[in-house]
């Protein structure tokens, strides 16, 4: 089920809201995790083995390592890192490697009938981070299935996060106060990220789909797909991240922010601490510096950096696409880490270096193929016998001048700054309110009409 | 503090916006729910020209297999009470909140509404081909049948060209001529304006029409009426144009060319294979869910119009979209016998069965709309 659809917004919001808010405390958490469990079911109910079987390894896991000896804590460990991530690696790799291996032996070893779960990449995570913090001793072991369940599973940042770890979910997972100043912050925050979605985001991808079937390419198109997918994949994203924010706050549950306005980042090392954070930090402390980081020498640094840019670009997705996205900064971030002076780093040019370095990643994550990405870079740069400018290029650049703008504009912070501001005023209060209520109808329409609205996160 | 707090029930303090707001959150979407729970299913959009989905049947299979999910999400999005204001209101966004140039590829000029035509789609003009060769092949060819053709320009071909980023509409006859070259292509693009049809519809309204018969009867050597009065069946009709955009357009009417002999005529619809008697202007329709079905009762497989007062001996067969229907009364005023072929009703492969091809008079008449996307010719 998505966020953005009648199903959810008419009829599982506010029937699963109004059992919460009825429900008395004690039994509040096992309302939201039956919710969550009926959440992700919707689309297959097949899907529920897989994440009840993570969450039991997990638990598991927790318990053993609980009460073992110390030499068995490390054996433990591996145990249940190599059932988690094998069951990620069977139903989102396997087939990756299977297309590569196959040919080699003259043999189709793919399986066809291999369905990647949604959300899949999101859980996995989520337990791996605790089974290495309960192995590292930095948080307490959860007792309580229904609880670690709940953990897991929790249906607003089930399928694109944000990333939570179990030390900041620990303590609210036993209680949390919600008030209703929590809910209007909350309801305030989802419809926010709602209008991110289904009026920003949906008509950019719209307007990449008109290029993709464009039969009079331009360069002036491809630098209007380019910026129209950039800024689709992070309304896309940011505003689902909003939304479960927003869900989460309007139980009394607090999550971790996962985008810091990453267009004004300035630097592509600046840019991975706003972009997706909750994912950076993930492998930053998991993977990163248990590899030794950067105390090991620069040669095992750039090896651990080459590491988790390919992890990086691999969890995204099973594609030659996403591999090369995550070996493309990890190019970028060597060159400003190694490489270039900080007097080129902190230079207006650099700064538009890095806009065009950040739409050209995006068309790559887009794009569906390498040779896509390969046509859409020599449009954008080299143009070949396309024309700089056509009819069709103009129009679309003067049809969607106010999105495009509107979009620009919103994903820069004073937007937000002037809001938080404006808030003190009384009458802006109750305006901003009435105009969460129209956006909200607005998305209900767009939504009806059947729109183009896919959510681009689903599959990781 | 700019809003004031009161204590509530567990001790913290709210203020009367957190009351406000939360209500209004989850009033907006219990309204929504229970709203759409409590209104009746409606079966068709008027507006969409389409059916609405219905509710879907649960089965343990169905919701194992996610199909039964996949179908309540239509099923809710189709039958969302206030729908239809709704789509009112993305409409209205579209042109007045992002400034679109176009309403999904619709416009509005001099008061009409026009869909714009913007990619020739070679695939469906080749299945086009393939079903107008199959059937010249297996029917036409060997006979007595003369065999004429026309294409009817829909309204974006009065823009100008690009203009809005309508397609090359010369280079599109040309291909379209190329299609049915196995017969006569009598040209009637030149006899309309875009006044000819109406401001809320793709279709050409019928009392405008007389000059392109007149060019078609030329072309077939056939005598026609000339001596037409106009009568008003609906004045205030909303078209299919008219119900999808809230973009500006003029008012429309609905009117039938009219001619007393014409009531001698028998009109006979073949729906479900045997003939059934049907009208010439089917007044009834006009207030129904497609008032453009008024012209002999909207589209049929087969419909045949026979008329006593004609020259018996010639026959006349109509292969058309929807455009047919309000010109083939005004050229069956020529004819002993007129059958109107609609191939999106009638497959192809089924002609034989009906029609004994000897030395009929053939017509075909297609709009551009349609033979630019022709998947439904069967």
């Amino acid at each position: 089920m998505q966020f953005s659809s009648i199903p959810f917004l008419c009829g599982f919001l506010p029937v699963v809201y109004g059992l919460y808010y009825s429900a008395p405390n004690r039994f509040k958490n096992a309302v939201l995790l039956i919710a969550s469990l009926v959440f992700y079911a919707w689309s297959a109910p097949g899907w529920l083995f897989y994440i009840l079987f993570d969450c039991l390894v997990g638990y598991l896991c927790g318990r053993l390592l609980e009460g073992c000896s110390e030499k068995m804590r490390r054996p433990i460990l591996i145990c249940g890192i190599l059932l988690v991530v094998g069951l990620l690696f069977w139903l989102k790799y396997y087939n990756f490697f299977a297309g590569m291996i196959g040919p080699l032996f003259r043999e189709d070893f793919v399986i066809a009938s291999i369905i990647l779960p949604a959300g899949i990449s999101f859980y996995t995570f989520q337990i791996l981070s605790y089974i290495a913090d309960v192995y590292w001793k930095k948080v307490p072991v959860q007792r309580s299935f229904l609880k670690f369940a709940l953990y897991v599973s929790m249906f607003f940042q089930l399928i694109a996060g944000p990333i939570v770890r179990y030390q900041d979910m620990e303590n609210q997972l036993d209680g949390r106060p919600l008030s209703l100043a929590m809910v209007r912050e909350g309801s305030g925050r989802f419809v926010c990220g709602l209008a991110k979605k289904v009026l920003i985001a949906n008509p950019l991808a719209a307007l990449g789909s008109i290029y993709r079937t464009s039969a009079s390419p331009s360069v002036l198109f491809a630098w209007i797909y380019a910026l129209a997918t950039a800024l689709y994949v992070y309304y896309d994203f940011s505003g689902y991240s909003d939304m479960a924010i927003g869900l989460g706050k309007m139980m009394g549950y607090k999550l971790p922010e996962n985008f810091d306005y990453p267009i004004m980042a300035g630097s592509f090392t600046n840019f991975w601490r706003r972009w997706h954070m909750s994912l950076t930090a993930w492998f930053r402390d998991y993977v990163y510096i248990p590899l030794g980081g950067n105390r090991k020498g620069k040669a095992r640094q750039v090896l651990n950096l080459l590491v988790i840019w390919l992890l990086t670009g691999l969890w995204h997705g099973a594609e030659w696409t996403f591999v090369c996205w995550g070996l493309f900064f990890f190019v970028l971030l060597c060159l400003e880490k190694f490489v270039l002076p900080k007097r080129v780093l902190s230079s207006w040019l650099y700064r538009i270096v890095f806009v065009i370095g950040i739409l050209v990643s995006f068309v790559l994550f887009y794009d569906s193929s390498l040779e896509t990405f390969a046509f859409d870079l020599r449009a954008m740069f080299f143009g070949g016998s396309l024309p700089a400018v056509n009819a069709e290029s103009l129009y679309m650049l003067r049809s969607h001048a106010v999105l495009l703008a509107g979009a620009i504009i919103g994903a820069m912070p004073f937007v937000h700054t002037w809001w938080q501001a404006m808030q003190k005023q009384a009458w802006f209060g109750w305006l901003s309110m009435l105009g969460m209520a129209f956006v909200l109808i607005l998305c209900i329409g767009w939504l009806a009409s059947g729109t183009w609205n896919p959510f681009l996160y689903f599959r990781f | 503090m700019a809003h004031k707090k009161r204590p509530d029930l567990s001790g913290k303090t709210h203020t009367l916006r957190d009351w406000m707001q939360t209500l209004l959150f989850f009033g907006i979407l219990a309204f929504f729910l229970i709203g759409s729970l409590l209104l009746p299913d409606a079966g068709f959009s008027k507006s969409e020209r389409r059916k609405l989905a219905s509710a879907p049947k649960w089965s343990l299979e169905a919701i194992m297999n996610g199909s039964a999910q996949v179908q309540l999400e239509s099923y809710a999005s189709d039958q969302l009470i206030g729908r239809e204001a709704l789509l009112k209101l993305v409409s209205l966004s579209r042109i007045a909140l992002y400034q679109n140039l176009d309403d999904e590829g619709m416009i509005s000029k001099d008061g009409s509404l026009i869909k714009v035509e913007r990619q020739i789609s070679e695939d469906s003009l080749n299945h086009a081909a393939d079903v107008f060769a199959s059937i010249y092949e297996k029917n036409l060819k060997n006979t007595k049948c003369k065999i004429y053709f026309s294409i009817i320009p829909d309204k974006s071909y009065f823009l100008e060209n690009g203009q809005y980023l309508n397609m090359d509409y010369a280079a599109f006859f040309e291909k379209a001529e190329q299609i049915l070259g196995f017969g006569q292509n009598i040209p009637i693009a030149d006899t309309l304006s875009l006044n000819d049809y109406y401001y809320t519809d793709p279709h050409w309204r019928q009392e405008k029409l007389l000059d392109t018969v007149r060019t078609l009867a030329k072309g077939m050597h056939v005598s026609i009426l000339e001596d037409y009065s106009t009568k008003e069946v609906l004045k205030d009709f909303i078209g299919q144009s008219g119900g999808l955009t809230m973009l500006p357009h003029d008012q429309d009417s609905l009117q039938v060319l009219w001619n007393d002999s014409m009531k001698d005529w028998r009109v006979y619809r073949y729906d479900t294979g045997k003939p059934v008697k049907a009208e010439l202007y089917d007044v009834d329709k006009a207030n129904g869910l497609d008032p453009y079905q008024l012209f002999l009762g909207g589209s049929s497989g087969l419909i045949e119009i026979d008329n006593p007062l004609a020259d018996s001996s010639r026959q006349l067969v109509v292969f058309a979209d929807s455009y047919g229907s309000s010109l083939v009364p005004l050229l069956a005023s020529g004819y002993g016998q007129t059958m109107l072929v609609d191939l999106r009703n009638l497959p192809s492969w089924r002609l034989k069965d009906v029609i004994d091809f000897t030395n009929q008079e053939v017509l075909f008449l297609y709009s551009t709309s349609v033979l630019n996307a022709s998947e439904a010719l069967k």
